[in-house]
């Protein structure tokens, strides 16, 4: 009698511990802490830090191909593009890096951060992978030296280069939709939207066009890589950022930007904007 | 039999305790009570007229300045190790909160007449004004007997002690002080929301004729709101928690440094526009009203975000564990650069563009 006594407790608390488990679980905040905490490592430590080294042998290593004439133009353009989008994605994800701990959770984040993750995973792995092989078989004192001899690594790289390139613009993406869906909103009755106002859109908008640009035109035009680089180096970097935290207050920067959504190519503006001189 | 009796009783008996628990978190709090509660302080500070007097800080004018005796004051005008921050910084913070509590308060004892028709936000904000005040009100009794236990100190011994044991009394009444600035910080931002809640605010977007006291009402609003943006870095996360004179000279003191020196800047700023007595407000038609609201709210989310920056950065950890040290730091918070450069982007930019366009929005030419 006493052993069943005994044995109904111990039911009865193993579930009491389970169930008050489960709600806490249930009513706990969810933050963006443990996303925010994984992309830091790509941009502070990983593939996309300009500081380090994986980067560094990555970039003498397009920069050398880029200029190497056993390639073909298609195999040059290709490059020089990669290139240009690897710079690009290294100052938007600096960006993306300084704003990711301070957004919401909502649904659209909840269901874009797993396919990020991986797609930087997927980034970073082929990274990897390229610089153990830049390691292996490139004698550094050979980089812009024997021609020949790069142009025949290439066939072995550009894999990896690809998936670089794919994998990381596909999360620039999918991370322009969770900024704008996640990004605090000051007032819910009049949806006063913080830093990812009209003028954050207009550039999300047209950073998915330039990239889309660039995978379109890969190999037939090396100036579409250009323009990316360009483009993100003006409207991601912390000067960038520094106009659109004055879109509140500057009327000027208003009307452009109304001028640019309401005609599009055909503003007066659109030509600055691309060049990353919107304000003039 | 008796072993079942017994047991009813246990489960009568927790049961009342757990109802009682239940009911004493109902009920809303009347005006009157927040009214009794607030003579109740002022009660408090007229019984202790030698601790709060009347006096000038920093051209604020209030009867509620600390007052620290003749040893400690000497100490303050000539500018010993430390015992500045005590006028130059607690009293300051002090004095503006304690400004607002005492212009605004009376807009809340209007509302006894009203009462009943109070939404459930504006109960709820009186209740978390009450609970504030009730805090405040006993933590002030702390308060003075720390006082008179540090004035009697310093009367008593600063001559027979050694300079670091003067400095370990300071820090201790320091952090005293420092509860008690954090704590009239919440009243008068318990306060700030209370006049929020009761949603003044959107009915004067709503009519026309506005006059210069309502844009003046919005402003006293937003002073108070403002306000812990700088009491929480300069006292709760630095002053009370450290000598950063004394920490270590790592990679990143000077760069916190330089940010500590910004954020004293914008406080300097903030009470030149905020606190200082300039009453010459634009009239504003509802729209203008309406923009200036609009403005606040986006800088209100800033400001939270830079908060959270504050709070998870922990300054006091990565100077006193890891003595400033950023790359230790950072393996075991992965973010703090980014915290840290929030903190940089909030206090140069953010928060000087806002001051800039908020007082060009409020203030006639």
């Amino acid at each position: 009698m006493k052993k069943r006594w005994f044995i109904a407790i111990i039911i009865l608390v193993v579930i009491a511990v389970v169930l008050a488990i489960v709600f806490i679980n249930l009513f706990k905040t969810r933050t963006t802490k443990g996303f925010a905490e994984h992309f830091n490592t790509y941009v502070t430590t990983g593939y996309l830090a300009q500081d380090k080294e994986q980067y560094g042998t990555i970039d003498a290593y397009l920069a050398a191909l880029s200029t190497n004439e056993e390639l073909s133009e298609n195999e040059q353009n290709t490059i020089l593009n990669e290139r240009a989008s690897l710079h690009a994605y290294a100052i938007t994800g600096q960006f993306f890096n300084r704003h990711i701990i301070f957004m919401k959770v909502t649904e659209v984040f909840q269901k874009q951060k797993g396919k990020i993750e991986s797609s930087l995973k997927k980034a970073q792995n082929a990274a990897d992978d390229l610089e153990k092989y830049i390691n292996k078989n490139m004698d550094k004192s050979m980089v812009g030296g024997v021609v020949y001899w790069e142009a025949e690594t290439y066939s072995d790289t550009k894999g990896f280069l690809a998936d670089i390139f794919n994998f990381t613009t596909d999360a620039v993406n999918r991370l322009a939709d969770v900024y704008v869906d996640c990004m605090p909103v000051a007032n819910k009755n009049k949806d006063i939207a913080i830093l990812n106002n009209d003028y954050a859109k207009l550039i999300f908008k047209q950073t998915k066009t330039l990239t889309e640009n660039v995978s379109s035109k890969i190999g037939e035009n090396a100036s579409y890589g250009a323009i990316l680089e360009k483009f993100c180096n003006s409207y991601y970097s912390k000067q960038g950022e520094e106009l659109l935290a004055s879109y509140p207050y500057n009327e000027n920067l208003q009307n452009i930007v109304k001028d640019i959504n309401t005609l599009g190519e055909e503003s007066h503006f659109f030509a600055q904007f691309i060049d990353g001189n919107i304000a003039g | 039999m008796k072993i079942k009796k017994s047991l009813a009783t246990i489960f009568i008996c927790c049961v009342m305790v757990v109802a009682a628990f239940g009911l004493a978190g109902c009920g809303d709090v009347s005006v009157a009570t927040i009214k009794e509660n607030f003579e109740t302080l002022n009660a408090y500070y007229a019984g202790h007229a030698d601790v709060f007097v009347a006096g000038s800080v920093d051209g604020l004018e209030t009867n509620l300045k600390v007052n620290f005796g003749e040893k400690i004051n000497s100490y303050i005008q000539q500018d010993k190790a430390g015992y500045g921050e005590l006028e130059n910084l607690y009293n300051v913070a002090l004095v503006i909160s304690n400004d607002y509590i005492n212009k605004n308060k009376d807009y809340i004892f209007r509302l006894e007449e009203n009462e009943k028709s109070l939404n459930k936000s504006a109960k709820n904000a009186l209740k978390g004004l009450n609970s504030a005040l009730t805090a405040y009100t006993k933590y002030v009794k702390t308060f003075v007997r720390e006082r008179s236990t540090f004035i009697k100190q310093m009367e008593d011994f600063a001559d027979d002690i050694n300079e670091e044991t003067n400095q370990v009394y300071l820090r201790r009444f320091k952090n005293t002080f420092g509860n008690l600035v954090e704590s009239n910080v919440n009243l008068s931002l318990k306060l700030a929301e209370t006049v929020d809640a009761t949603e003044i605010f959107d009915l004067l977007q709503q009519v026309e004729g506005l006059q210069a006291s309502d844009t003046g009402l919005v402003k006293e609003y937003v002073r108070a709101k403002m306000l812990p943006i700088f009491t929480e870095f300069q006292i709760t996360e630095v002053a009370n928690r450290m000598n950063w004179a004394n920490q270590a000279n790592g990679t990143h003191k000077a760069i916190i440094t330089a940010l500590m020196n910004q954020v004293q800047l914008q406080y300097e700023k903030y009470r030149e526009v905020f606190v200082a007595a300039n009453e010459n407000y634009k009239t504003f038609t509802k729209e203008q009203l309406e923009n200036v609201f609009d403005m606040y709210e986006e800088f209100d989310v800033q400001a939270k975000a830079a908060s959270k920056a504050l709070k998870e950065l922990d300054l006091h950890k990565l100077a006193v564990t890891y003595d400033n040290n950023m790359e230790k730091y950072l393996k075991k918070n992965k973010l703090a650069e980014v915290y840290l450069e929030k903190l940089q982007t909030f206090y140069t930019s953010t928060l000087p563009n806002f001051v800039d366009a908020f007082s060009s929005a409020i203030f006639a030419e």
